[in-house]
């Protein structure tokens, strides 16, 4: 752990609301490596925004945070605003999802990252002008030599968030949070986003935690990825293994409900029944049971830690313990560094199983409608 | 246009088609243009938005056309046109046999019971006020089919997409997302449409969501045989459930065909780009797709480009594109393309 | 155009995935149902436990967004009984109406009857005092709250109906009906109110004498802000998706109006209500006291006080008892309003994070 460039380790948030605490993160540990590319993947509710957000300090002030967020060993959870701002925006630069929120609305956009490559280099102005438009250039904004005296409300929502990134380039950051960056934009724009993003990785060499609950996103981008559910991590691994060897049934469900380009689109897509919980209050057993088809009496009393999956080929089913297999060497798509854990207490028969035996595929509506 | 392969549609079940073989819906130059107002004391035109400029498509009983493309392209206008929700500046709308735009009033209403809408928002189509049961029965009274089997009828539209009928007393607010797309399309076939226009019917629901919802959307078509304008930007849905797809750029169609042929055998540049843009999920591919990244931004519908409106981001364009619009014809492809040098790329 | 929004919780909570507008946090279950069905390994028909995910944009906890439905009557009443202000507003306004009504059938002293005491202080036989006169305070003060009651109640109905007769076409239709009639408003704004009201409750005070005209030349000139409040509502609802998703349906344009949107808006309507009777209740009490309201024989608050002030040192009762009515009479009618308001949204009163 001590090479990584950001670890998080036990991070709890909790809201307090009019109707009770919500633990919205329950415990995520993960680390980033140098260069690395770590995608957390959820739908709403699962608690991958207020994550990066409890990360930056950015939580409104009934969050209640504990746990350790490091960046390059230094803590950052209790740290001054001051200190915070002074790591915010430039060590670990941020991109998200309104591109609003990160420019400022009155100054130039070259005034911007002109400032930002003053912040770090003692050069001219002049020079950081310069530079300034060849990162335009470096990100695709077409004209870059004009564009650079134009205001953030001048470009469009994808060049908006191009010049983010610029900026983000120019303050030379080892660390980029991007938070949905993509979600609103349309699906060409998002390309070119996306191939800026590649390119401040190339050019900065930063590390890029990418949170989204876009799986094609992820699958581009991502070395590792992070599913969380619930509030907490639930399946950990290399890109691979969560696309071709997911060993939670709630990966699986994801996969098998989404609708490929790349199909002939006679396959019936597979529906999740239920909805995602909310988190208010005490409760007991894994998060996903309701949901989840291989449910056993054990899935209701016991939440599930996550552990390292070892494969195994199913041989029957135990009425106790759900499901029993025998072991499989070896792990399939491993890489240097990463181990693939799951929370689910039959993961390893999850992972040997075919995406497509497990939900249903039928139009039912399984969503409960309160009493 | 191209009648649709039976082979890339086995979803949808064909009924017989009417004894003269037209078409269910038959759009034909479709034109809407909105001014632009301006003025700070007295309002006057300014400029005009293009959002719909000559559009052009049929559709038949049963089937499924999918209408796709990006921002602004017009796909919802066109959907409003079709509807009459928004009155279309010039071309025509044929449905069932008949002229739509300039109908008068009351038959248009009646007209109505056979062509129905499905919204994009879940939490604002429904009338947070009233009982769902009561929004699902609402087109029963607006056109006097209440009666003795109303409240039938309403339990067996919320049955027909999953829910419960007992739930008919409830409020929107307490369903999901889901569900409430679930009464608002047990809404808009309360009244057995002939054809449903849906507009981004799944893009705010969450991804394990929209997988149920577009089932449904399928069976029903399977059981009742209702045709669908489905109108989305997603691309991957679009696939699944159409058994046609239209691919529409700045208000105009650049090109149209069977689902196999627009996915698998792509002419049009921005058809090609679109597709390559859309992410896989599945590293391996998606990380050795080539990905083709246009430049620059879509150009204002206030100022569309003259000729082809995609030669401001094409790679191919030439002079011809400025001076002539290419018209949407087949070029020797199999299906319509409007490019001037269509040419056949794989590119999922 | 994107829009101000901070990312934050509100992006984690809500139901919605990819391009579109998120809405505020849907973080506030009902009960819990549990309802497991242990063992299942096979998907089916499963009858499954969770809270709900259904709340979304613009919604509070009970769908309440500003308006009012039948089934939703029972939750608004439930919260205004639950209110202690709301309560004391309601409770002090009824005893006086239901007092003031009694009084004045039961009473053997009526506003009208001379005594032979006079200016005689508060006790057993006159629980009010006499005035100069010989007149029964006790009666008189029962009558003048009755009066000023009938009055705003009359004057309030007039605002609404009026308010909405011209607010709900100018914001359902816009364009030229909407300047059209708003030019209207503006014009009657323009109006001096009180010197109008001055003026013509002089004539009408004069000639007739009676409560009635009086109620209906206040109400004429104070449904504007009703109007406004209903345009403005109105021109909102209008762009909503369900008011589109009823006209794709066919529904008429009278429908809408009177289905649709007019329920989504009864909540700011009912709350002016009440301030305007607040209002009214003011207004005429300052007509009567400087003399071109209400005039004698008939009674109202402010005419009493305007009696009574020149006895103040003195005769304390004749000044003292009716400001204190007319005091409590305002103030339960702002606590209902109040009450009335947060019943309809609690959400105001809480601070956001």
């Amino acid at each position: 752990m001590t090479d990584s460039t950001i670890s998080v380790d036990d991070l709890h948030v909790d809201f307090s609301s009019g109707d009770g605490v919500v633990h919205a993160v329950r415990g995520i540990s993960f680390s980033i490596a140098p260069e690395e590319v770590l995608g957390i993947v959820g739908e709403s509710g699962s608690g991958k925004s207020v994550t990066a957000l409890a990360a930056m300090g950015l939580l409104p002030k009934n969050a209640k945070v504990t746990g350790s967020i490091r960046y390059q060993g230094q803590e950052l959870l209790g740290l001054k605003e001051k200190q915070l701002s002074g790591i915010r925006g430039k060590s670990i630069a941020m991109v998200f999802q309104d591109p609003l929120t990160s420019l400022n609305p009155v100054y130039t956009v070259g005034w911007q990252i002109a400032e930002a490559v003053r912040a770090h280099q003692d050069v001219s102005k002049d020079t950081a002008r310069q530079e300034a438009i060849r990162l335009l250039k470096l990100v695709g904004i077409p004209d870059a030599d004009n564009r650079v005296d134009n205001y953030p409300h001048e470009f469009s929502g994808g060049m908006r968030q191009r010049v983010v990134i610029a900026v983000a380039m120019a303050n030379d950051p080892t660390v980029i949070l991007a938070d949905e960056p993509t979600t609103a934009l349309d699906v060409t724009v998002q390309a070119q986003v996306l191939s800026t993003l590649k390119t401040a990785l190339d050019e900065t060499k930063a590390s890029l935690l990418l949170i989204t609950h876009d799986l094609g996103v992820i699958a581009g981008l991502a070395d590792r990825v992070l599913v969380m559910y619930a509030g907490r991590p639930v399946e950990v691994g290399s890109v691979e293994q969560i696309f071709y060897a997911p060993s939670m049934p709630y990966t699986h469900g994801l996969l098998g409900s989404l609708p490929r380009v790349d199909s002939d689109g006679t396959e019936k897509l597979r529906q999740i029944p239920g909805s995602p919980p909310v988190m208010v209050g005490d409760r007991v057993g894994c998060p996903f049971a309701p949901r989840c088809p291989m449910r056993a009496t054990i899935c209701e009393e016991q939440e599930p830690e996550l552990r390292p999956v070892t494969f195994r080929q199913p041989t029957g089913q135990d009425s106790a313990n759900g499901m029993v297999g025998e072991e499989v060497q070896p792990v399939p798509y491993d890489i240097p560094g990463g181990v693939h854990l799951s929370a689910c207490h039959f993961a390893d028969e999850v992972a040997a199983m075919p995406t497509a035996s497990m939900f249903p595929d039928s139009s039912a509506d399984h969503e409960t409608v309160l009493p | 246009m191209t009648p649709p392969d039976p082979q890339t549609a086995p979803t949808a079940v064909r009924p017989a088609p009417d004894g003269d073989g037209s078409p269910l819906l038959s759009v034909t130059d479709l034109v809407k243009h909105y001014p632009k107002r301006g003025g700070s004391f007295i309002k006057h035109d300014v400029g005009t938005i293009h959002a719909v400029c000559g559009v052009s498509f049929d559709l038949d009983e049963g089937e499924t056309l999918g209408l796709v493309g990006e921002s602004g392209c017009g796909k919802t206008t066109t959907g409003r046109s079709v509807l009459q929700l928004v009155s279309p500046t010039s071309g025509s709308v044929r449905f069932q046999g008949r002229e739509l735009i300039g109908l008068e009033k009351r038959e248009l209403r009646r007209t109505r019971r056979d062509l129905q809408i499905v919204f994009q928002d879940p939490f604002g189509s429904l009338d947070p006020r009233m009982p769902v049961g009561e929004s699902v029965a609402e087109p029963l009274h607006i056109h006097g089919q209440w009666g003795k089997q109303g409240r039938q009828r309403v339990g067996e539209a919320l049955s027909l997409v999953g829910l419960e009928p007992r739930f008919a007393t409830r409020f929107p607010n307490e369903f999901s997302g889901g569900q409430r797309q679930r009464i608002g399309i047990a809404r808009a076939l309360v009244l057995n449409p002939k054809l449903l226009v849906l507009d981004e019917p799944v893009s705010a629901l969450d991804v394990s969501i929209q997988a149920g919802v577009v089932n449904l959307l399928e069976e029903l078509q399977q059981q009742l045989g209702i045709a669908y304008l489905f109108i989305a930007h997603d691309l991957s849905v679009v696939r699944h459930i159409s058994s046609r797809v239209a691919v529409m750029y700045l208000g105009r169609i650049v090109e149209i065909g069977t689902r196999a042929e627009v996915y698998d055998r792509p002419e049009h540049p921005y058809t090609q780009a679109l597709l390559s843009a859309v992410p896989v999920p599945d590293p391996i591919k998606e990380r050795s797709r080539t990905h083709i990244v246009l430049e620059g931004d879509v150009p204002s519908p206030e100022h569309p480009p003259s000729g082809c409106r995609f030669r401001t981001r094409c790679w191919k364009a030439q002079d011809v594109c400025a001076e002539q619009v290419p018209e949407l014809v087949d070029r020797g492809g199999g299906h319509p393309v409007a490019c001037h040098f269509p040419e056949l790329t794989k590119v999922v | 155009m994107t829009e101000e929004r901070v990312p934050g919780i509100a992006a984690e909570f809500d139901d919605r995935a990819g391009p579109g507008n998120p809405g505020p946090p849907g973080i506030f279950p009902h009960s819990v149902a549990s309802d497991r069905t242990a063992g299942l390994v096979m998907p089916g028909p499963v009858v499954l436990d969770e809270s709900t995910a259904g709340l979304g944009a613009g919604f509070d906890e009970y769908g309440l967004d500003g308006g009012v439905s039948r089934g939703q009557v029972a939750t608004v009443v439930r919260r205004f009984l639950r209110d202690p202000m709301a309560m004391i507003g309601l409770v002090t306004f009824l005893l006086l109406l239901i007092g003031s009504i009694v009084v004045g059938e039961f009473w053997h002293y009526s506003y009208v009857s001379i005594t032979n005491t006079l200016n005689a202080p508060p006790s057993w036989a006159h629980p009010f005092g006499t005035n100069s006169i010989g007149g029964d305070m006790f009666a008189q003060v029962m009558k003048g709250t009755l009066q000023d009651i009938e009055i705003s109640l009359l004057v309030a109905v007039m605002a609404v109906v009026l308010g909405v007769a011209v607010g709900a076409p100018a914001g359902f239709y816009g364009g030229k009906v909407d300047s059209a009639l708003m030019r209207f408003v503006d014009l009657i704004l323009v109006i001096p109110v009180l010197v109008v009201l001055i003026v013509l409750a002089n004539i009408v005070a004069k000639e007739t004498n009676n409560w009635f005209w009086l109620a209906i030349i206040i109400g004429a000139l104070s449904w504007t802000y009703i109007a406004r409040l209903v345009r403005a509502d109105f021109l909102t609802l209008r762009e909503r998706d369900f008011i589109e998703a009823s006209r794709a349906l066919g529904a008429s344009d009278r429908r809408l109006i009177l289905r649709h949107m007019l329920p989504n808006a009864i909540g700011p309507i009912i709350v002016n209500a009440t301030i305007t009777v607040a209002a009214a209740i003011v207004l005429e009490s300052t007509l009567s006291f400087l003399g071109l309201g209400i005039q004698p024989p008939n009674v109202s608050l402010g005419l009493l006080i305007s009696n009574g002030q020149d006895s103040g040192t003195t005769e304390w009762w004749l000044l003292v008892i009716p400001v204190i009515f007319l005091l409590v009479l305002i103030l339960a009618v702002f606590f209902i309003g109040d009450g009335l308001q947060r019943a309809l949204d609690p959400k105001k009163n809480r601070v956001r994070a």
